[in-house]
């Protein structure tokens, strides 16, 4: 067994190697892949907004839920919250939660095609400790949206938005489980 | 009034009809193919039937392109260059690829003012409900991973009641996205760009669509040598307009060529020479002629299917200078015009007599456009009538060279051999095992009324107008409600009512969605409601309020401001109000100020029944259904047809009972079997019974009898008679036969009610004699 775990390894190091000669889109392309594998992530977060118009920044505490079905959000504090982003494109809210729908659905999809169609994606690092810059292709999400980054390992676990105004949106997340 | 000075007369007004016709036609002709323009007013409500006329204009004139290609670049660069071809050509008033930036501060400046009389339906639920708080409502705001201000800045909508409400009202445009300013889809491995334009003239001027159509192309083949790989799919109803016209075109085209060539061939086989058949065309061109005028000064235009009926009327007046030249013939070297003329005029004017009573009953239908058609035959008909006794024995001086005897005995054999089987001792057996089949094939015709039989849809348009509506969602069927009241502040509570309704079609899924200005602009009454709830739960105890928001971290002097808008903002939103500003344009024709009335249109129907059964109880709502109106109507027009028929048949009958006394039952029998053998082919080929196909049925009786007419004045020149009936019988079927061929639903079903009945009529005619 060990045998076998090592060997993989090695050959995962071997197919590493190959692919840094490749273009670094694929970097993004195998993240959004890894992503994608797992059936249902549940996993606990803390979101800190900082606002321009607000004095303090709002810390908010949760869980999520990712699945084929989409991504599920729960606010425990400082106010219980559920927002669901379904994988259908359905969601009650307006431009922005449905360009967030897309995201989280492109994401949780693995389908960069789709992201690529809207933003321009900038990969940095490897598989084990990677980060996505995303920056907006078309003016309408420029209007409110300045850039998004997506960073972590195995899991997504940092998100953090600039909105066009300067205001910000850090999400890390923590404690995943995978479960089939 | 000799034979001379007679021929005479008719050719100096033949003269004048086509000076007249002339002066017309250099005016241009005023060619309709609008199909539904055959159709009177359906609608009992005058007010439904200008509206659906106004909202008919707006849609008509709408076209809608999608340029696509792989990449993104090349396709915008596409739908540039191919809408900077159609903007050049000045064909459409307005032509748009690119539909810049939404400018944001838009919605803010007409709606923001106004914004805490404007509360989504779940915003008033949980604001009436106890579990609303201040602190909550607007933690919720910043706690979701959502931009936090889209709408206005955070300060001026802490709890997210504008953003949402906007949100509400924004319409699901399809897949459709705006990417720098242009409207486009991802669909498959292509990227759609949405093109927009609009027609400056009517959708059915037959100018307006050539010159579009042509720089459709123009513009279509600048685009792929700029990007050959990119394609363009185009909808919009003038060119399923331009496609039916030329069509029609054809259909006429080869109807007319058809007729001709075929009668040409069988008038050179029977009389061995052109001679008669030029002398024939002769007398229906002026048939045509007369008609034409007569439409032309009646009616002022010209309806596509009157021309396409007109082209087979050729048939028909043929048929009576058929009837003259084999009494030439017939008569060989004694013949005489006056003698000749004496011995048809009997046979040719019962004839005519019945033909003209046919068509008079279809004058009677109040359809536009088939009462055209009858004009058109009526005075068609009667000049080429007048033609074959007054014109055509001018030129026939001459007597036949050839032996009568030789010429047409062929003709009197056939016929006695026809007749011997017809009135054989097995024959009434057969008749009655046809009758037995005939049976079923009877009982399995059902009715259909569907307005699409009038309307001939080019499969490849329909295709590229379905794929265009599943990309972008602008799905309207032909539906909607009408919304009145005594002013505007009742309308738009009617509708709001009404727009209640139909949210929880929606979300039963029987409606994709609607189109409402109450959606845009909430009732008054609704407004000062919504604001009071507001000043109630969220702004009645200002300390608390403004203690919440510190402690989230709402400075003091934002969150004052807060009140001190909420206190300025007294007036309502008004329809005044919207109508002014841009964010109004693409909606603007819903709203009708001069009623005072409004328009709901209805997207995506998938229960008709459940949107009609949701106006019980709702006052001033009507739902105007132009489509299914139209096919009621040619329900109505189905049904009273058939008893029009009968009528038709007894006045027919009546004639012959003048002329023919006890035998004149015995003259209609070949064309009544006839009638039933086709009711009979139509029920076993799956063909529906239409208004179109009874109509048929009541041309092929006024006809049909011709023939056992001709056949019983002629017996004294058997042959001749019998030649003439085979020949008319026969250009008869080519000339109405071959709009059997025709792509408008309702013109095959006519041509295949002649073409069966005419045939049978033919075929049948011996059994109007007695038994040899």
């Amino acid at each position: 067994m060990n045998d076998f775990v090592l060997s993989t390894k090695y050959l995962l190091a071997a197919l590493l190697f190959i692919c840094a000669a490749a273009r670094a889109d694929d970097l993004a392309d195998r993240v959004a892949a890894r992503l994608a594998s797992y059936p249902v992530v549940r996993a606990e977060f803390v979101q800190e907004r900082t606002v321009a118009s607000l004095t303090k920044p709002v810390v908010s505490t949760g869980r999520l839920v990712f699945s084929r079905e989409g991504l599920t959000w729960q606010v425990e504090t400082p106010v219980k919250a559920v927002m669901t982003f379904s994988a259908d494109g359905a969601s009650d809210g307006g431009a922005a939660q449905a360009e967030m729908g897309r995201l989280v659905r492109a994401l949780v999809a693995g389908d960069l095609r789709e992201l690529r169609q809207s933003f321009d994606i900038e990969p940095r690092g490897d598989l084990e400790r990677w980060t996505l810059q995303l920056k907006p292709r078309t003016l309408e999400l420029a209007q409110y949206l300045r850039g998004i980054a997506l960073g972590g390992g195995q899991h997504l676990e940092a998100i953090d938005v600039v909105e066009a105004s300067g205001d910000r949106l850090k999400v890390r997340m923590k404690n995943f489980v995978v479960t089939p | 009034m000799s034979l001379k000075t007679r021929a005479a007369l008719v050719l100096l007004a033949v003269a004048l009809a086509a000076a007249a016709c002339i002066a017309y036609l250099v005016r241009g002709v005023p060619l309709q193919t609008n199909l539904l323009a055959m159709l009177p007013p359906t609608e009992r409500d005058p007010i439904a039937e200008q509206v659906v006329a106004k909202l008919a204009g707006a849609v008509g004139g709408r076209v809608v392109f999608m340029v696509s290609h792989e990449r993104a670049g090349p396709a915008r660069h596409a739908a540039e260059i191919f809408a900077g071809s159609l903007q050049r050509t000045g064909d459409l008033r307005a032509v748009m690829a690119h539909f810049g930036t939404v400018d944001l501060s838009l919605p803010a400046r007409l709606y923001a003012p106004h914004r805490f009389g404007l509360l989504t339906d779940e915003d008033r639920a949980g604001l009436a409900g106890s579990g609303f708080s201040v602190r909550d409502a607007a933690l919720r705001q910043l706690v979701l991973p959502l931009p936090a201000a889209t709408a206005l800045p955070l300060a001026q909508d802490p709890f997210g009641f504008y953003r949402r409400w906007l949100a509400s009202r924004e319409p699901a445009a399809g897949r459709l996205r705006l990417e720098d300013g242009y409207l486009a889809a991802r669909d498959g491995d292509r990227l759609r760009i949405l093109v927009l334009g609009e027609l400056d003239g009517d959708a059915y001027d037959e100018r307006v669509q050539q010159q579009l159509v042509a720089s459709v192309e123009r513009a279509t083949a600048s685009m792929q040598a700029a990007e050959p790989q990119s394609e363009l799919w185009r909808a919009g109803t003038v060119f399923y307009a331009a496609t039916a016209r030329a069509a029609a075109k054809r259909d006429m085209e080869r109807i007319g060529i058809g007729a001709t060539l075929g009668v040409a061939l069988l008038v050179l086989v029977a009389f061995r020479t052109l001679r008669p058949m030029l002398l024939g065309l002769l007398s229906a061109a002026i048939g045509i002629l007369f008609g034409t005028l007569a439409v032309l000064v009646v009616d002022g235009e010209v309806q596509l299917v009157s021309l396409a009926f007109g082209a087979s009327l050729i048939g028909e007046a043929v048929d009576y200078s058929i009837l003259l030249f084999a009494a030439h013939l017939a008569a060989g070297a004694v013949w005489t015009p006056e003698r000749g003329v004496a011995a048809v005029r009997p046979g040719l004017t019962v004839a005519v007599a019945t033909s003209l009573l046919a068509y008079a009953l279809l004058a009677l239908l109040p359809f536009p456009g088939i009462s055209q058609i009858a004009r058109f035959a009526l005075v068609g008909l009667a000049a080429s009538y007048l033609t074959v006794l007054w014109l055509l024995p001018a030129f026939m001086q001459r007597p036949s060279a050839r032996n009568p005897e030789m010429a047409t005995g062929w003709a009197a054999r056939l016929l006695d051999r026809w007749t011997a089987v017809l009135h054989g001792r097995y024959a009434p057996i057969a008749a009655i095992a046809i009758v037995a089949a005939c049976v079923p094939g009877w009982l399995s015709l059902h009715p259909n009324d569907d307005v699409r039989l009038l309307i001939s849809r080019d499969p490849q348009l329909a295709q590229q107008e379905a794929a265009i509506r599943a990309l972008t969602g602008l799905d309207a069927g032909g539906r909607f409600f009408l919304v009145r009241g005594a002013d505007e502040e009742q309308v738009l509570q009617r509708e709001a009512l009404l727009v209640g309704r139909l949210r929880a079609l929606e979300h039963a899924g029987a409606l994709a969605r609607h189109q409402a200005v109450s959606d845009q602009v909430p009732p008054r009454s609704r407004q000062e409601e919504d604001r009071a709830l507001v000043a109630k739960r969220v702004f009645g105890e200002p300390k608390t309020l403004l203690r919440e928001l510190a402690q989230i971290g709402f400075p003091a002097a934002s969150a004052k401001t807060l009140l001190q808008d909420f206190d300025s903002s007294r007036e309502p939103l008004t329809v005044a109000a919207w109508l002014d500003s841009p964010l109004s344009t693409p909606m603007r024709h819903l709203w009708l100020s001069e009623l005072p009335a409004s328009v709901v249109t209805l997207h995506g129907e998938r229960d008709a029944s459940a949107t009609a059964a949701i106006t019980a109880g709702l006052d001033g709502v009507t739902l105007v259904d132009k489509a299914g109106s139209v096919s009621a109507l040619l329900g109505w027009y189905r049904a009273s047809a058939l008893p029009g028929l009968l009528i038709a048949a007894a006045a027919v009958l009546l004639v012959l009972v003048l002329r023919y006394r006890r035998e004149a039952p015995r003259l209609m029998l070949p064309v009544i079997v006839a009638l039933l053998l086709s009711a009979a082919i139509f029920g076993y080929s799956g063909q529906p019974l239409t208004v179109f196909a009874i109509g048929g049925w009541l041309l092929t009786l006024g006809i049909g009898v011709n023939y056992a007419i001709f056949l019983r004045e002629g017996m004294a020149r058997r042959g001749a008679t019998a030649m003439a009936v085979m020949l008319s019988g026969s250009t008869t079927l080519l000339a109405w036969g071959l709009l059997a061929l025709s792509g408008v639903p309702a013109l095959r079903q006519f041509g295949l009610a002649l073409l069966s009945g005419i045939a049978g009529a033919v075929l049948l005619t011996p059994l109007a004699l007695r038994r040899p």
